[in-house]
């Protein structure tokens, strides 16, 4: 730290991300500062306060810090952590200092909600929030979507950590985006985010939003978040065109980043061959299907029933969260439904969470080869997703994910439990947390109102571990409490 | 003419054999210097040892006068070098062995003509291809297509219960008139290989090789007694690439596949790479694995092993569990009548299968070559030049060799059975069977 203060740039992953980070923040703070003008400057101080220590801040570890030649998985995956630790420090900070929660605790949930990308907010009610504070939240969730997308596409696999890099180069090698270097790949990604995020935009606007709401449900759809400006969510606009572009939006924010950016270029052969866009694809009509038929009223499908079916089936399995309502006279079988799509999650690259459908699919040929060699003990498989191999080491990371993510969500089970939830109630809200998907069984299909303040507690590990893929925050959270190795004399 | 062949193999010692038993001058290059001499005893061919990768030992075997220079040895990097060299030393045609699939498609036209490459063949895709001709025709010993498969020449060993055993090619015969859509080009009985005449009759165990039409295959195939059988579930055992590319097509068409594979890596490697095709790591011989795998149960098994013996005794014991059809591939031609006692039903060679495109290119002129197993009857397709004697001649009055059968004329892309009124004209294909002494003469009467 002492070296920060001299002139000499000191080479740390951590302040490079660091400097990032508050740099991000400075700037989405800066638009939510600008915003309150339209909104009779209502928490301009406060925003605008928290914007220029941020862009302070950043600028100095900016000039400072240097990222090292040789990046160090633990230390790494620390920076990553703490990078995460900072985006909500600075969203806690932000939202206590404009005085939209009063305590420390509800401003942290819902930072920590915002940039995880769930759909699970205290903030209450909504509408009477200043305009400013309501951008920055969507910001939250924005810069969330795609911090996670570079966590797990771009810095990760340049360590060379085992099967991350599946997620999107490894097991589906047609997802990947081709580019070796860390700021090649983020210039790549950012591009296509800032592309989706416009072209939701636009379609919110042709859908009849007004400006505000239509960036602001942009950033939380595109990102996969659910965050929205007014209580019942989308439900709040009543119209079957804005409903049919959240879908949309919704399945966007479930498809990889590689691909869509592919689609745009005109390779539609090539999208179209990727088995894990498919499965994806399958996956949400099939759902889409079962929910119209199983959630069907009397008298039969309607025109808004089906479309709420669908709604809900893209929401899930993107693990957005956005709701229209309706849930309340659904049966269990159908919310259960919900619950498991949230669990697969997006695919992989994409802004949205969850298991991810390329490792699922990986799963199931596990679960076949397992079959297989229970009949012919003498036969060599390979696990494949479409026709290409997956290799046995990453086959075994996710075998290893898996665990990790059943134990996780079992753990957070257990701990809600003891806040006071019933069973359904404390699996459902784990796992939902786990995919940073948000609505649960139970009590808490509506929200969070339910929630013990514990039980708040509780979610916020989960939903930073399920949005960093579990390592991160495992391996970070050890780096930091093992501390720094101590430097050899030169 | 002055033949050079790179690559004393299989492959490169076969096409030795078989182009100095016609006659031509033969270099053989290898770095083995005692299958080189293996190779001189046996045959009349001259040998040079070393690289073929050396312009000094291209020099040494006539480089600047070679006609047709081939590159056989198993290395494709070797191969084009070695093409590349010999095109710069003034070989004039050039035949190389490559495996590579993308060296071998038309993407890589532009390499070939760089090294001068006039032809390629790879003897396992054509021993792949073979394969799956045979299992087109279930039952059948050897499938041949000729003239781009209008004429299919099938060879098969009479059971007893074929409708055409005790009777006449002269009584069989008449009972197709008018129009003949076979013909019975060449008996094999006991050992003896003849082009049979209207009083021979046939007997059970001959095996003959038909020569038919496209869209009469079906029926002849009915008519040798070949039973039809389905092509659900198929075994190869050995995992080579012959063995992959059966399996990549059988794959394709919905057949169940399974290979057994020895070498751990390969195993996994075919794994990786085939599609739905179950792949077992184990000995070929060994019976437990086989019997786990259900080989009684399947339609055809495939041993495609580089080992003979193993790939016998494996199709021994496939019949013995109750396989349909099995099919063993053999590289020592001696060990081939034993095959068809023992029941296997049979047997090819791969080296035959290459060296018959090599044979058809050395000739010139000759559409396509097919050798059999047994018996050194050649079946050869030729084009009637203008103005040759055949030019507008009649079947019967062709002065042709002794040994020498026309068995069809493909006229347009049509196919017809010759007769002796047939008449023939130029750009006419012709289906002929000859013995190797008579290709000669064959080859005057058409050019």
């Amino acid at each position: 730290m002492t070296a920060v203060l001299t002139r000499r740039p000191v080479e740390s992953v951590t302040g490079w991300v660091a400097a990032r980070v508050l740099l991000a923040c400075a700037i989405a703070l800066a638009a939510a500062a600008a915003t309150t003008l339209l909104d009779e400057r209502r928490a301009i101080g406060g925003l605008t306060a928290c914007a220029l220590v941020c862009a302070v801040a950043g600028f100095a570890l900016r000039r400072r810090c240097v990222v090292p030649v040789t990046l160090r998985p633990a230390g790494t995956h620390a920076a990553v952590l703490i990078g995460w630790l900072l985006l909500i420090g600075v969203s806690t900070a932000t939202y206590r200092v404009c005085g939209t929660f009063d305590g420390v605790r509800d401003a942290l949930f819902e930072s920590t909600a915002g940039f995880t990308t769930t759909a699970l907010s205290v903030l209450e009610p909504v509408e009477g929030t200043p305009k400013g504070v309501l951008l920055w939240r969507a910001s939250t969730q924005w810069l969330g979507g795609f911090a996670a997308v570079m966590v797990v596409v771009a810095m990760l696999p340049l360590l060379g950590v085992g099967g991350i890099e599946a997620d999107s180069a490894g097991a589906d090698k047609r997802n990947r985006l081709k580019s070796p270097l860390i700021a090649a790949t983020t210039r790549r990604l950012a591009r296509a985010y800032l592309f989706l995020s416009a072209s939701g935009v636009g379609l919110f606007l042709l859908a009849g939003m007004g400006p505000f709401d239509a960036v602001t449900y942009a950033m939380t759809t595109i990102s996969s978040g659910g965050f929205g400006n007014h209580d019942g969510s989308i439900a709040y606009f009543d119209s079957a065109v804005v409903e049919w572009c959240t879908i949309g939006g919704m399945a966007l924010a479930g498809a990889n980043l590689a691909l869509l950016m592919a689609a745009v270029r005109g390779r539609l052969v090539r999208v179209m061959r990727s088995t894990e866009l498919r499965a994806y694809a399958f996956a949400v009509a099939v759902a889409s299907i079962v929910l119209t038929w199983s959630t069907a009223p009397e008298g039969g499908v309607t025109a808004q029933s089906a479309r709420h079916a669908a709604f809900a089936a893209t929401s899930a399995m993107s693990t957005t969260g956005h709701t229209v309502g309706g849930w309340a006279e659904w049966g269990h079988g159908p919310l259960v439904l919900l619950i498991l799509l949230a669990g697969v999650g997006a695919m992989s690259g994409a802004p949205g969470g969850g298991f991810r459908v390329v490792r699922a699919l990986t799963l199931l040929g596990v679960v076949r080869r397992e079959i297989v060699r229970q009949l012919h003990p003498r036969s060599v498989m390979v696990v494949k997703i479409g026709k290409a191999a997956v290799d046995e080491r990453v086959v075994s990371h996710m075998i290893g994910y898996q665990v990790a993510w059943l134990v996780l969500a079992g753990l957070g089970a257990v701990l809600l439990g003891a806040t006071g939830l019933v069973f359904t109630e404390a699996l459902t809200a784990a796992v939902s947390a786990l995919a940073t998907y948000g609505p649960a069984l139970g009590d808490l299909r509506d929200g969070t109102a339910a929630l013990s303040d514990t039980a708040l507690l509780v979610l916020l590990p989960l939903m930073l571990a399920g949005r960093l893929e579990i390592s991160p925050v495992v391996i970070g959270a050890a780096a930091l409490f093992r501390g720094r190795p101590k430097r050899r004399s030169r | 003419m002055h033949l050079i062949v790179v690559g004393a193999g299989e492959v490169g010692s076969y096409l030795a054999e078989r182009l100095s038993r016609e006659g031509l001058d033969v270099v053989v290059i290898d770095l083995d210097g005692r299958r080189l001499g293996e190779l001189a005893e046996r045959l009349d061919v001259m040998t040079v040892k070393g690289s073929g990768t050396k312009p000094s030992v291209l020099a040494d075997a006539g480089v600047a006068r070679c006609d047709v220079f081939v590159a056989v040895t198993s290395s494709d990097e070797v191969n084009l070098v070695t093409c590349m060299l010999a095109h710069r030393g003034g070989a004039a045609r050039i035949v190389a062995r490559l495996e590579e699939p993308e060296l071998r498609d038309r993407t890589a036209a532009k390499l070939h003509a760089a090294v001068g490459i006039d032809l390629v063949i790879d003897p396992d895709e054509e021993t792949a291809q073979e394969i799956l001709e045979l299992l087109e025709y279930p039952g059948a010993t050897e499938v041949a297509e000729m003239a781009g498969g209008e004429v299919v020449v099938i060879g098969a060993r009479l059971p007893a219960n074929a409708p055409f055993v005790g009777r006449t090619l002269q009584e069989i015969a008449k009972s197709f008139e008018p129009e003949w859509d076979f013909l019975f080009g060449i008996i094999t009985r006991e050992g003896e290989t003849i082009i049979p005449r209207g009083d021979h009759r046939l007997e059970p165990d001959d095996l003959v090789r038909v020569l038919t039409k496209r869209k009469a295959r079906r029926q002849l195939a009915e008519l040798l007694g070949l039973d039809r059988r389905s092509l659900k579930r198929v075994m190869l055992l050995g995992g080579g690439r012959t063995a992959e590319l059966v399996a990549t097509r059988l794959g394709a068409r919905g057949a169940d596949v399974t290979v057994v594979e020895r070498d751990p890596e390969r195993a996994r490697e075919l794994a990786e790479r085939l599609d739905r095709v179950l792949v077992l790591e184990g000995e070929i011989t060994d019976a437990d694995l086989l019997a786990d795998a259900d080989v009684g149960r399947a339609d055809v098994v495939v041993a495609l092993t580089g080992e003979d013996d193993a790939n016998i005794l494996a199709c021994l014991f496939a019949k013995l569990e109750g396989a349909g059809e099995t099919i063993a591939v053999a590289h020592r031609l001696s060990l081939l009548p034993l095959l068809g006692q023992a029941g296997i039903d049979v047997a090819l060679s791969p080296r035959t299968a290459s060296a018959n495109g090599v044979l058809r290119f050395v000739r010139g002129g000759v559409a396509q070559v097919t050798t059999f197993l047994e018996g050194d009857v050649e079946v050869l397709e030729l084009e009637v030049g203008e103005g040759s004697p055949a030019d507008g001649t009649a079947v019967a009055e062709l002065r042709l060799p002794k040994d020498v059968l026309i068995g069809a004329i493909v006229r347009d892309g049509k196919a017809q059975i010759a007769r002796g009124r047939s008449e023939l004209r130029d750009r006419d294909h012709v289906v002929v069977f000859a013995k190797p002494q008579s290709v000669e003469g064959v080859r005057k009467a058409f050019n």
